[in-house]
């Protein structure tokens, strides 16, 4: 770039050349700061695959002195910014939107969120609205179907005369000086979200069949549209508490003194936001605007556990409550009366997740019934007295968990609730199968309110077989369950070992903290290998030697490698690779084969036979890097497996797929190395 | 313009001594670079780092306590903030086993200062001789407070806070670059860095503020 006062005297110079190359620089920024904005976002959610020029030379995106390996698969999505031109008219505002969806969950799978107390909610009985009547969409495997948006980034231009300001003064030097800052620093935050460390995690088990990937689109949005996300999934909130934790992350996230300029004010039930102070250029303000989901601790669970809980909740004479919107608050959400009040089904507000007696992850319904007398109407007495008795047995203990967040090395429960360590499976933290009854129980010890008596575990009788009341014991079993859960329960890469204590949702939010390590363990493996893995697209681009750091290039010559770009370009969009590359959630590129799951049509009875079979296995044995929501899955590494039996493993589980994959071959899979975005074959 | 302050721009982090001082005490110089302070110092330096070398970068990242932060890759970045980060370890050493209440009255804290600076052309002086001169445009201040561990449950803690000083540093550190951009001198090369840097440790309270009035 010239100094600022050549460019000064470009700027003042009259002739139409001048005026013209200040156009043409003008364009030139605002389509690559379109463009590279889209880039860098999507290369830090995605594997984006590099892109090579005529030469064999790997093609990267210079602008604004951050180098990124380039890429082919957003050059349909971004040719309304490629081709800007002011003069003709100006840009739309680009959205690109992170979200992951269950399109290749199979039917016995569903996608949950787990929470930062432990407990797991189903994503897509939370999100489907209250049109309880209408078909739920399905995706090809006949799984249920949802999407859930994780982020969505907005960049645009603004109006000149806007709030945020144009600058018709400010020298493009200038503007590119600061755009540089601006993009190093979106680098640096695009991994300070939560959705990073999914994106992570989820990258890392590349191994887990290709169930849950995150996958992003671009779209061009109307000027504001983008604020009015108001029935979509990335406001709506997949657990009672979110939309509290939204506001905790948020002023996490912040030091006080510089927050008033970096956020807007939080919406009590929307997304967490982040603004980046605009860029003002001559043509007004470029803004990037972030919408996102604090928690974003997605996993993979079985729907034989979700099975499972529902039989729980029967057995317990519990009501069959009609879908989720009648479930009565929890006592320890209160605050959300209005929102998630016992509300007639018909209630369209949002939204308590649905289905919550039955449901994976809501111990809420339990503990609503044996604390909160008042609130429910529905609540059965029996199990309220059932609870409580049970419960006060239990409250001492759990008093000490949940107020015990300061306590040292975070043992599972059982450890302080002595009184209750009772038989093998109390002591086990790994759990056997029986775990999967207790899927949908919530740590107990969350409450802070220990006034009320925690749980809720329902008699493990209920659940098949094994657990019928002569082996039953009310307390003991019961605490086990309480605390194995949520070891089991603790979605992985989030919850570390006592050491390292970052919230396990991914945010920074010291709130899950206390109860984090409680969960653990398990995933300290596999926590471990996350972090201290390098970047997969870092250590493939540090072969490119010459591209690092080196000699930089000028604007001109940046003009000069888009004329070539443009010529790649045409010749890539004539080849059919590009062709056959679509940006679709799900190609259908690949078929299931079902008829292995035609064995599952008693789901109950499959799981009281693992169970059986499970609990007489050394529990201590389990490896650590097991997924314990998908208990049965646990039983198989050990133990003689019938041939139906896989299907109820998660394909999160790393040495389960080993054992599947060599049992079925890798039809199931998707391309483990690719989104899935492409409809071509990898 | 020389009369001004430079802005500075404080960050905070806290470090739990007792994971310091293990590593220190008689452990080559690669593992000092291990311990959680140094992680600390040298992640943040790089994250400062990266918002200000101008020339082209091809980014990186490291974890550091669980957070991925930037880097550059450019090695006299690199050997700059490794030596500095020994450096800052050892000072950090001496002064919490200095205990006396006399010596420092902040003891557990130390400071490392990150100074920008920029080039500019002395106008011609008495002798017609056209030098540059350098001042400084831009401060950063970090003080790690150290903090000691008297129990496992306190380590935890401890390091829970660690990772939390971090984190909001980081943020601090993104938001502060995009907050302040007007004072960002006019950059004249794009061949090599534009602005010189200093990194000081624990330079005196009221010397080092005196560095950016030259």
């Amino acid at each position: 770039m010239a100094g600022g006062g050549e460019s000064s005297r470009q700027v003042q110079m009259t002739s139409a050349e001048g005026q013209e190359k200040d156009t043409t620089r003008m364009n030139q920024i605002l389509q690559h700061f379109h463009t590279k904005a889209a880039l860098m976002i999507c290369a830090a959610r995605a594997n984006l695959p590099k892109s090579i020029t005529r030469d064999g030379a790997l093609r990267q995106d210079r602008w604004f002195n951050t180098v990124l390996d380039d890429t082919d698969v957003l050059i349909d999505d971004l040719q309304e910014w490629r081709r800007l031109d002011l003069s003709t008219e100006r840009p739309p505002p680009l959205i690109v939107e992170v979200y992951v969806d269950t399109a290749n969950l199979n039917q016995n799978q569903a996608l949950v969120i787990t929470d930062d107390l432990g407990k797991r909610w189903d994503v897509a009985d939370a999100l489907t609205g209250s049109a309880e009547s209408s078909p739920r969409p399905t995706n090809r495997q006949g799984g249920k179907f949802c999407e859930v948006v994780l982020e969505r980034w907005t960049i645009e231009l603004d109006d000149v005369n806007s709030a945020g300001g144009g600058d018709r003064g400010e020298l493009l030097p200038n503007v590119y000086k600061k755009g540089v800052v601006l993009f190093r620093s979106l680098y640096a935050f695009l991994r300070f979200l939560p959705t990073w460390k999914l994106y992570r995690r989820l990258g890392r088990s590349s191994a887990n069949g290709g169930g849950l990937r995150l996958k992003y689109r671009l779209k061009s949005g109307d000027k504001h549209s983008a604020t009015l996300s108001a029935e979509d999934s990335l406001s709506t909130p997949l657990f009672p508490s979110e939309t509290i934790k939204r506001e905790q992350h948020y002023s996490d996230l912040y030091d006080s003194d510089y927050s008033t300029h970096s956020r807007s004010s939080p919406l009590p039930d929307g997304p967490s936001r982040h603004r980046f102070d605009p860029l003002r250029t001559p043509a007004g303000p470029l803004h990037i605007h972030l919408a996102y989901r604090p928690s974003v601790d997605f996993t993979v669970a079985s729907s034989e556990a979700l099975l499972s809980s529902r039989f729980l909740g029967l057995d317990q004479g519990l009501p069959a409550l009609q879908g989720g919107r009648s479930l009565p608050p929890q006592a320890q959400h209160t605050r959300q009366k209005n929102a998630f009040a016992a509300a007639p089904p018909s209630r369209t507000m949002p939204r308590e997740p649905r289905g919550l007696l039955g449901h994976y992850g809501s111990l809420g319904i339990y503990k609503k019934y044996m604390e909160d007398d008042e609130a429910s109407t529905s609540a059965p007495k029996g199990s309220g007295g059932e609870g409580s008795e049970a419960g006060s047995a239990n409250n001492n203990a759990a008093v000490q968990i949940g107020p015990g967040s300061a306590s040292g090395p975070r043992r599972p429960s059982l450890d302080t609730r002595s009184p209750f360590k009772a038989g093998s499976m109390a002591s086990s933290p790994r759990g056997a199968s029986f775990t999967t009854a207790s899927i949908g129980i919530s740590p107990t010890s969350t409450k802070r309110d220990t006034a009320r008596s925690p749980v809720t575990l329902p008699p493990p009788g209920s659940v098949p077989v094994e657990f019928k009341r002569p082996s039953y014991h009310p307390t003991a079993k019961r605490v086990s369950l309480n605390t194995l859960p949520q070891q089991a329960l603790r979605a992985p890469p989030g919850s570390l070992p006592t050491e390292t204590a970052i919230a396990s949702s991914g945010s920074p939010s010291p709130m899950g903290a206390p109860s984090v390590p409680r969960f653990t363990s398990s995933f300290a493996n596999r926590t471990k290998r996350t972090s201290s893995t390098s970047q997969p697209a870092n250590a493939g681009g540090s072969t490119e030697s010459s591209a690092r750091g080196s000699t930089s290039d000028q604007a001109a010559s940046a003009t000069r490698s888009d004329d070539d770009d443009i010529a790649d370009f045409l010749k890539l969009v004539e080849s059919k690779e590009v062709k056959g590359m679509k940006m679709l959630p799900s190609g259908g590129r690949q078929t299931v084969d079902l008829s292995k799951y035609s064995n599952m049509r008693d789901p109950s009875g499959q799981l009281a036979d693992e169970m059986s079979a499970s609990s007489l296995l050394n529990h201590g044995s389990t490896p650590p890097s097991r997924r314990l929501s998908n208990v049965p899955a646990l039983s198989t590494s050990s133990s003689p497996r019938p041939s139906h039996v896989p299907h109820v493993r998660s394909r999160l589980s790393t040495q389960s797929i080993a054992e599947e994959a060599a049992a079925r071959g890798p039809d199931d899979e998707d391309g483990d190395e690719e989104p899935l975005l492409f409809a071509t074959e990898f | 313009m020389e009369a001004r302050r430079p802005p500075e721009y404080t960050l905070e982090l806290s470090a739990d001594r007792s994971s310091v001082k293990d590593v220190v005490k008689g452990t080559p110089c690669s593992r000092i670079l291990s311990s959680p302070v140094a992680d600390q110092s040298t992640g943040i330096l790089h994250t400062i780092f990266f918002h200000r070398f101008f020339t082209p970068v091809y980014p990186q990242t490291h974890d550091v306590l669980d957070l991925t932060l930037p880097y550059v890759s450019e090695d006299d970045i690199e050997s700059l903030v490794e030596t500095k980060s020994t450096a800052f370890i050892r000072a950090l050493d001496t002064a919490s086993t200095q205990q006396s209440p006399q010596y420092n009255p902040k003891a557990g804290r130390s400071t490392i200062v990150v100074q920008f600076l920029e080039k500019k052309r002395r106008k011609a002086g008495w002798f017609g001789v056209k030098g540059e001169e350098e001042t400084v445009w831009e401060n950063w201040i970090i003080e790690v407070t150290l903090s000691s561990a008297r129990s496992e449950s306190e380590a935890v803690r401890n390091r829970r806070t660690m990772e939390k000083s971090l984190q909001t540093a980081a943020m601090k550190i993104v938001t502060i670059v995009n907050k302040e951009r007007d004072h960002i001198p006019p950059i004249t090369t794009n061949e090599t860095n534009p602005f010189p840097y200093h990194i000081l440790i624990n330079p005196r309270n009221d010397g080092w503020s005196k560095l950016g009035i030259f």
